[in-house]
């Protein structure tokens, strides 16, 4: 016990800020913010995380209409503007509608200070649908955080049969090298190292540790191909895992630092003010 | 005294994890303050004669000096000739028990009509009734990595619900541990028989520990005393078990470290 009271010290005595979280909503309502969500709040306190970036896609209609996706941020504005000064907003849209989904990422981020634009697997995201979204992105300056995986299984290619992987990341990146993108999730499921192989030489892709995945040396490999400076830490709501693989992983301690605190992406957050 | 149910020495051949010998596992197990592990070489899950590999876990044990007390399981081809013959011979050479695994070694865990039998045949069985005649347990594992980022050349899917129900139910006698299983996606055909049965322990690798709700869920359908300590070493981060059984409320149960799965080994009763 004492052993990981004192490895844990890393989050409890360090600034930390995960880029990858989540809220819920109760049931099918859209309007009402699920128990669960201030559970898992109260998780990341525990762990000791300082500040966390929400969104809540919608993932179980592949063609998410904007009135379910407009929702979906107001309920993420509402919990953030509960805990502002540990939360901050990701707007979520559905490239399919280019028109809304500009809109919506206008409105939030000029009017209600979101920080980051988020995409699940409703298009593969080197698909030209998305294109207008990644622009409105540049132009506002903000990051579009990229659900993703390199999955071989017949269950993830059924029900996520547009789910983007690191080379259909890397394909944007080439496109858009003044985008920011961040490949999310690498442990989310499926080849990781695929996926990391893929986007290594473009220098505008970031990702996140998150996901459920905790193999030995995903941190060291992620740190070796891309470097601590491309690195941001982020759970998917499995904190467990990845606090447990910051933990075990063999970089060195400042490395460990610098993802946590995810300094390199600080400035898209002080612009809120 | 914590014991980790489920880890390995030896070669995994789809993914450098940069651990094939017993002093660097001993040396990232103590690193966390575990005691003991039980551990099997994964060579024999690919030798066509699994008992090589035990062999070459017998010899590198015998060389052994490290912190963290090992106790070896045999890994049994129950289609292989010579296996009951083996698996005696590596109990008497120390080991604790047995593992199986029917995925790597092409049988199944319920009974199969063979080609040159006129009855089925129940090889895993065979096994758990040997276990049973020396008082050893059986370990299996239902999965080493993810299902969703497997190389082409593993097996594609992890142990399910139905085979486990076939083999807890072949033999309620024997000491059985699952490791590698997530227990939120238990059926209520299987908690019944584990109900039933007693002598049947998950290891904690595939619950997450903050997901409340689920891990609540799997935990009443059966009983805290079903569970254990497990690391996944050397294929996962054995921090990961750490923080849920320490900063996990879920996991607050006293045995799961050591308690729950200690006399199942005669060498810790």
């Amino acid at each position: 016990m004492e052993r990981i009271k004192k490895k844990m010290s890393l989050f409890h005595e360090n600034p930390v800020i995960s880029w990858h979280e989540h809220i819920w909503y109760e049931d099918d309502d859209l309007t009402r913010i699920s128990g669960r969500s201030y559970e898992h709040f109260e998780n990341m306190q525990i762990l000791g995380f300082d500040r966390m970036v929400i969104s809540r896609p919608i993932v179980t209609e592949r063609h998410c209409s904007p009135d379910n996706f407009i929702a979906a941020n107001e309920l993420v504005k509402r919990f953030v503007s509960e805990f502002y000064d540990k939360t901050y907003a990701a707007v979520f849209v559905n490239p399919g509608f280019v028109k809304e989904s500009v809109a919506e990422i206008e409105r939030r981020v000029a009017g209600d200070g979101f920080v980051a634009a988020k995409l699940m697997h409703q298009y593969f995201v080197d698909d030209p649908t998305v294109f207008p979204i990644v622009e409105k992105c540049i132009d506002l300056d903000i990051p579009l955080i990229i659900h993703q995986g390199h999955s071989v299984d017949e269950e993830t290619l059924t029900c996520q049969p547009r789910l983007s992987d690191g080379a259909h990341i890397a394909n944007l990146a080439k496109r858009y090298p003044e985008a920011t993108l961040v490949m999310a999730h690498i442990g989310g499921g499926g080849d990781w190292q695929w996926s990391l192989k893929a986007i290594a030489d473009c220098p505008n892709v970031f990702a996140d540790i998150g996901g459920s995945v905790y193999d030995r040396n995903l941190v060291e490999e992620a740190h070796r191909s891309i470097g601590p400076d491309r690195l941001l830490f982020g759970t998917d709501g499995m904190y467990s895992s990845c606090v447990g693989k910051m933990l075990g992983a063999k970089i060195p301690e400042e490395d460990k630092k610098k993802i946590l605190s995810g300094a390199v992406f600080e400035r898209f957050l002080e612009r809120r003010g | 005294m914590l014991i980790d149910i489920n880890a390995y020495c030896g070669h995994w051949p789809f993914r450098n994890v940069e651990c094939s010998s017993l002093a660097r596992l001993s040396e990232l197990a103590s690193d966390n303050g575990i005691t003991h592990m039980v551990i099997a070489n994964i060579n024999g899950f690919f030798y066509k004669d699994a008992n090589a590999a035990n062999i070459e876990l017998y010899e590198q044990l015998k060389a052994y000096s490290g912190k963290v007390n090992f106790l070896p399981l045999a890994i049994v081809n129950p289609t292989y000739p010579g296996w009951e013959s083996d698996a005696v011979k590596m109990l008497e050479l120390g080991f604790c028990g047995f593992e199986l695994a029917p995925r790597y070694h092409g049988y199944s865990l319920a009974p199969e009509m063979l080609y040159d039998e006129c009855m089925p045949k129940h090889r895993a069985a065979e096994v758990l009734h040997l276990a049973e005649k020396y008082d050893v347990p059986v370990r299996i594992c239902a999965s080493v990595e993810n299902f969703r980022g497997r190389s082409r050349m593993d097996t594609p899917e992890n142990i399910s619900n139905d085979e486990l129900i076939a083999l807890l139910s072949a033999n309620r006698n024997v000491n059985i541990m699952i490791t590698g299983f997530n227990p939120t996606g238990i059926s209520d055909e299987l908690c019944k028989l584990i109900k039933e049965r007693k002598k049947t322990y998950f290891d904690i690798t595939q619950i997450e520990g903050f997901m409340i709700n689920s891990v609540k869920l799997a935990m009443a359908k059966v009983a805290d005393s079903n569970f254990c300590f497990g690391t996944g070493l050397p294929f996962q981060y054995a921090e990961t078990n750490m923080v849920k059984l320490f900063f996990s409320k879920s996991f607050s149960h006293p045995g799961i470290p050591a308690e729950n799965i200690k006399n199942v080994f005669k060498a810790l009763r």
